[in-house]
């Protein structure tokens, strides 16, 4: 099954570059943390495949899922993890744009999830994150300082979480 | 990770890599369509590649002559200029065109500009420093860009997208008149050596049509790239109210994506199929593979006295031993490979095929396998004598300052040197 997995994702990778009209589809990478007893408190380093059936100037429409842990070299919690996100322009000139070279916009988001954690004692999330501050620079986002509302389903437990940074890149 | 599952991955990785290098590199069954071909036009109509009326274009054979020509264009524009540019740079023979640029767009004109991010990249000829690219002066002028593909730390988890270049160079000027050819606008194409710049070509030409249509593929490609997107709306059409006698030439598009199916393969297998008598390929940048080799022993088998012309000069080493390797191919196939080494010691880079003096294409692709695959690449195709005898022309005056390479100069360049920087040129280059 994982070579199955590693075989589909390298051919996906590896011909990427063959779909290129607009960007429909690429990878996110967040590290997030949270404030519950059910998980670790450590940072979750979260790496994900998306689609976004929905990309134009002012609006992206995206589904995602991934896999989570907690430790890059010593998981100590992993997670496979699944949602949708709506992401809106906000300003198409902000304060912060000299500070980069390339054209970006300001762009707020939320985004809805389900993080299923891998352990003996399986808990189920549902996290709402909001993001008021995402830059926009054509292929990627860069979203900081995501606040997170996290909900255990097993346990009826409302907890919170800071989703630090988060990184959006379109490759196909 | 253990040692089965290091084997596992290599070899995937080698499999999906043949995979896609063959299949991409492919030239198709030439034979095949020989039997059905009947004519340039109708090959490449039935393809679906679109065609535009067009004045007798104009051609800028060297750098220096082109970016003189370019800042007349741009301080007469009124309206509109688009760039697309493989190569961008900031020095002092670039930093005119800049500087002229953002005055226009103070003025009024709406500036766009699509540089691809190996200018990043590139060397100083003769040294080992790099020239600054222009990324950071356009934004201090406040220019409105996009930078192709760049290579940002996030492609640090698809490594193979920075194989994605866009290699083309066209400018389009008011809605009306379109530049296409070779000429990057850094500081070899346009003045290296100093005062001369690299022996090219920019076709010049007035078509309203065409310029719609570059127009067209210049927007799709600035939004992928841009945070805030720019509109055909504003680059409103003159197909319906510029109409002129002189459009009496007509000029197919080869807008090369991988996605759409490889319009280089197309267009070298157009001239391969139509070519009865002589053709005429001027490639610095020759770097054969197999299937391109195949390509060239096809058309000579045809009884075709094909002509090839590489260049010395150039303004690194890497590319001349890439091309050089290659000649023994060539010869080999049956070629004739002249040498170009020109009185002010220019790099011929240049991108012309001319068939049977009636058949010529020029613009930024070159023969060899990244331009058949990962390169974006732009060409036009005329079927139109007049223009094929003025490019011919200046290939004559080429050919005067060339030497013919024989067989036994080629094995000077087998080396295992030259053989190792051609391979990695076939990615590189």
């Amino acid at each position: 099954m994982k070579k199955m997995l590693l075989t589909l994702i390298t051919f996906i990778l590896f011909t990427g570059v063959l779909f290129s009209s607009s960007w429909i589809g690429g990878y996110k990478v967040s590290l997030s943390g949270f404030h519950t007893d059910s998980i670790t408190h450590s940072e979750h380093l979260s790496v994900n495949l998306l689609y976004s059936p929905v990309l134009n100037s002012n609006t992206a429409v995206t589904l995602y899922g991934g896999y989570a842990f907690s430790n890059l070299f010593l998981p100590v919690t992993q997670s496979v993890v699944g949602g949708l996100s709506y992401a809106h322009l906000i300003a198409q000139n902000h304060p912060l744009e000299a500070l980069f070279i390339h054209d970006s916009a300001l762009w707020a988001a939320v985004d809805v999830s389900v993080m299923r954690v891998l352990s003996s004692t399986p808990h189920t999330f549902l996290n709402v994150a909001v993001s008021p501050f995402s830059l926009f620079f054509g292929q990627k986002f860069i979203t900081v300082g995501s606040l997170i509302l996290t909900y255990n389903m097993e346990m009826n437990e409302l907890d919170w979480g800071v989703k630090i940074i988060e990184v959006t890149h379109y490759l196909w | 990770m253990n040692f089965s599952k290091v084997v596992y991955t290599l070899f995937l990785v080698l499999i999906i890599t043949s995979i896609f290098l063959t299949s991409c590199s492919t030239v198709g069954n030439l034979p095949l369509s020989q039997e059905s071909f009947t004519s340039m036009s109708s090959f490449l109509e039935e393809k679906d590649y679109p065609s535009f009326n067009t004045t007798l274009p104009d051609f800028y054979y060297r750098g220096t002559d082109w970016n003189k020509k370019s800042l007349e264009l741009i301080e007469q524009a009124t309206e509109s200029i688009l760039i697309a540019t493989f190569l961008g740079v900031l020095d002092d023979s670039t930093k005119e065109i800049w500087d002229a640029l953002k005055r226009k767009a103070d003025s009024g004109v709406k500036v766009y500009l699509a540089i691809d991010a190996a200018s990043n990249f590139q060397a100083i000829p003769e040294t080992d420093d790099y020239v600054q690219s222009a990324f950071i002066y356009l934004k201090e002028l406040g220019l409105n860009y996009v930078e192709y593909n760049s290579m940002s730390l996030s492609n640090i988890f698809y490594l193979f997208s920075l194989l994605d270049r866009d290699h083309r160079k066209y400018w389009v000027f008011d809605q009306e008149l379109v530049a296409v050819g070779g000429i990057n606008i850094n500081h070899t194409s346009i003045n290296y050596p100093v005062g001369v710049g690299h022996t090219d070509i920019m076709g010049l030409i007035s078509s309203p049509g065409l310029a719609n249509h570059l127009t067209e593929i210049f927007v799709e490609n600035y939004n992928r790239y841009a945070a805030k997107e720019i509109s055909l709306a504003d680059f409103p059409s003159k197909e319906k109210t510029l109409e002129s006698k002189d459009f009496n030439h007509t000029a197919y598009v080869l807008d090369h994506n991988i996605k759409k199916g490889g319009a280089v393969k197309d267009l070298f297998n157009a001239f391969a199929l139509v070519s009865e008598d002589e053709l005429w390929m001027v490639q610095g940048y020759t770097f054969l593979s197999p299937s391109l080799i195949k390509r060239i022993q096809y058309i000579v088998d045809k009884g075709v006295k094909v002509n090839f012309i590489l260049s010395t000069n150039s303004t690194q080493e890497k590319y001349e031993k890439a091309s050089y390797y290659s000649m023994v191919d060539l010869i080999e196939a049956g070629a004739t490979v002249y040498l170009y080494d020109s009185p002010e010691k220019a790099f011929l880079h240049q991108k012309v095929a001319i068939a049977d003096g009636r058949y010529s294409t020029f613009g930024s692709t070159n023969y060899n396998f990244r331009s058949h695959t990962v390169n974006r690449e732009l060409n036009l195709i005329y079927d139109d004598e007049e223009i094929a005898s003025t490019l011919m022309n200046f290939i004559d005056s080429l050919v005067k300052d060339s030497t013919k390479v024989d067989l036994e100069e080629a094995k000077q360049y087998r080396s295992f040197s030259y053989y190792l920087t051609n391979l990695i040129m076939q990615v590189w280059g």
